[in-house]
């Protein structure tokens, strides 16, 4: 059974159609992209899986069952995480707090014991910050701890959305566009996170990226849309062959 | 350990110092015992609005609205309920009972109206939030207004005075230790994630109506348990003191402290229950301020937004100031 299915998702914004009969699987461990030109329906795509909308028609089902009645935070809780294409940090909050949001869903300590904090809130507490140094340390950004997200360098940023996502526990991590904005070392650099994620986390990763380089370099397959449509899939070398992608990425007949 | 007991021994000095207050207070000519009184229930609804404007960044106006039901509550309990259930009270040591079960009654019927408000209405953002806000503390008022078994606009007069000193600020101590461990806690970061950012609070699983309903719905208790110790000082409550404009007293405290900093909030509330009955009897080179104290009031008030627009208290790292600070003493290591 495969990790996550789209299965003919549609959806329309009054007369524009973003995603048009999209039928797609992805696997678990799977590191997957979506390309295509800008507006064609990418981010749209992940925000359908994620739950900010709803598909006009068809299903969406993750682990067999069918999450399209769930709020985006049940979906977060089945398993799906994601960072965005402009970031989207709690600003006002630390580094170390930015990750710990995390955890409140899965805080057996509710509120008032929040407010008492005695018994088994402390060492929950501990384990907590743990796990937050350890994913911090993972990812070079230990000494950034007490650092208010919204001064942090726009690498560090985009990193810290990563490692957000990833203290969420994710079965499947969706990447917006990671890499926007790196020069080609910290894409270098990114692209090694990457993979080191899925090898580590052994979680499916899908990602969403201009730079071809990158998605070329890491992806195992890849997802081709243009104008809300899947126009090809496969592995980097069939899709960069394919003169239906090389057309839309183009504008222009190859025949 | 010292994590934990710390927060447990600033409870402590609160109380202490409630103590302190109430015996020092007590003494004092009646007028600037007001001051004092008033101080104390301004920092208990700033610091609950807090919780709903500045920490969870949910613009409400309706605040002196729950202070309101808190009042009439509190008060229909203490003389109506309350003898039945434990005799004549007033002037023996269960006036204090009294006086807390009806707190505990006008801040709980708070609370439930507050369910009631926040779960349609908290759907809005921002300026939304904020008309449905205000007209619902409009409405409330204009209900009250016309129920003539609450007095209508005359209100309700004779109530005990069981209001001390010492519960006032035993529960400006309360409310103070309740949200920093709150918004310290794990559990509490969702309020601030949903203050920041919605969508990326949803995106990691954070159910954002549910933090914004509890945020609503405390902040409406201690609204309602403030309204209770007014009335109980008072001693008359009426509709029209808990109009739109205490609304905005309270929110204007709550940006000048620095929303979602506690003791910011803590200190506005005294500097700006202080500063206009300072003005009333402050005398410069023969010219009496008492006249024109409202709008020096306003002036302060926008020279201080325009240094400080973040509030006094806002913005400010402590963490990170206490650790340079902490650095600097140690040295370089
Ligand atoms: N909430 C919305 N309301 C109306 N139209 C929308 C909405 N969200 C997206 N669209 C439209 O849907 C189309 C697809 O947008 P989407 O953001 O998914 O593109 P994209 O492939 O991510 O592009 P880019 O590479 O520029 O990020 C665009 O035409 C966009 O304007
Ligand atoms: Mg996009």
């Amino acid at each position: 059974m495969s990790l996550l299915s789209l299965n003919n998702v549609t959806i329309r914004f009054g007369g524009l159609t973003a995603v048009g009969n999209l039928t797609e699987t992805f696997e678990q461990g799977s590191l997957s992209g979506i390309i295509g030109p800008n507006g064609a329906g990418k981010t749209t795509v992940f925000n359908v899986i994620t739950g900010v909308y709803d598909p006009t028609e068809g299903g969406i089902t993750f682990g067999g069952r069918d999450i399209v009645p769930l709020k985006p935070y049940q979906i977060a809780n089945v398993g799906i995480a994601r960072t965005f294409q402009n970031i989207r940090l709690f600003g006002g909050m630390t580094v170390s707090d930015n990750i710990r949001v995390a955890f409140n869903n899965n805080a057996k300590s509710g509120l008032f014991a929040s407010v008492v904090q005695l018994f088994n809130y402390q060492r929950e507490e501990e384990n907590y910050h743990k796990q937050i140094d350890h994913l911090l340390d993972m990812f070079g950004m230990l000494d950034k701890r007490n650092e208010m997200a919204k001064n942090l360098n726009y690498g560090d940023q985009r990193r810290l959305e990563i490692v957000r996502a990833l203290a969420c526990k994710p079965k499947l991590l969706l990447l917006d566009e990671p890499a926007a904005g790196m020069n080609p070392t910290e894409k270098q650099e990114l692209m090694k996170l990457i993979r080191y994620i899925r090898d580590t986390f052994n979680i499916a990763i899908i990602l969403i990226e201009h730079d071809m380089k990158v998605v070329m370099g890491i992806c195992e397959r890849i997802t081709v849309l243009d104008y809300g449509h899947k126009i090809a899939v496969g592995t980097p070398d069939e899709v960069k062959a394919n003169p239906k992608v090389i057309e839309a990425y183009l504008g222009e007949p190859t025949h | 350990m010292n994590k934990v007991a710390r927060p447990y021994l600033f409870l402590l000095l609160g109380i202490i110092i409630a103590f302190g207050l109430s015996a020092w207070a007590d003494g004092i000519n009646p007028y600037d015992q007001r001051i004092v009184m008033s101080i104390g229930i301004n920092m208990i609804l700033a610091a609950s609005l807090n919780l709903i404007n500045g920490f969870t960044g949910q613009f409400s106006l309706g605040h002196a609205g729950f202070m309101s039901i808190g009042a009439y509550g509190a008060a229909i309990f203490t003389t109506m309920i309350a003898p039945g259930m434990l005799g004549e009270v007033a002037g023996t040591g269960m006036q204090d009972v009294a006086l807390f079960m009806g707190l505990l009654f006008g801040g709980i019927i708070s609370a439930l109206i507050g369910v009631l408000v926040g779960i349609p209405s908290l759907r809005l953002k921002g300026d939304y939030l904020a008309i449905v806000t205000l007209g619902f503390g409009e409405i409330i008022r204009v209900i009250i207004q016309n129920i003539p078994s609450l007095g209508g606009s005359l209100g309700i007069a004779n109530i005990p005075r069981y209001t001390t000193f010492f519960w006032v600020f035993f529960i400006v101590a309360i409310v103070v230790f309740f949200i920093q461990q709150l918004t310290k806690s794990t559990y509490g970061q969702g309020f601030l994630a949903v203050r920041d950012d919605e969508i990326a609070a949803e995106a990691m699983g954070v159910n954002t109506t549910r933090y914004k309903v509890e945020a609503f719905v405390i902040g409406a208790f201690f609204a309602g348990v403030a309204g209770g110790l007014y009335g109980h000082y008072n001693e008359l409550i009426r509709p029209a003191d808990f109009d739109f404009l205490k609304s905005v007293e309270i929110i204007v405290m709550v940006i000048l402290g620095g929303m979602g900093s506690t003791y910011g909030v803590l200190f506005a509330a005294a500097l700006l229950t202080y500063v206009p009955e300072f003005l009333r009897g402050f005398e410069l080179f023969g010219v009496k301020f008492d006249s024109f104290r409202m709008s020096i009031y306003s002036l302060i008030l926008i020279i201080l937004m325009l240094t400080r627009p973040q509030g006094l208290f806002g913005g400010i790292n402590f963490k990170k100031l206490m650790k340079v600070g902490r650095k600097s003493v140690v040295g370089n290591q």
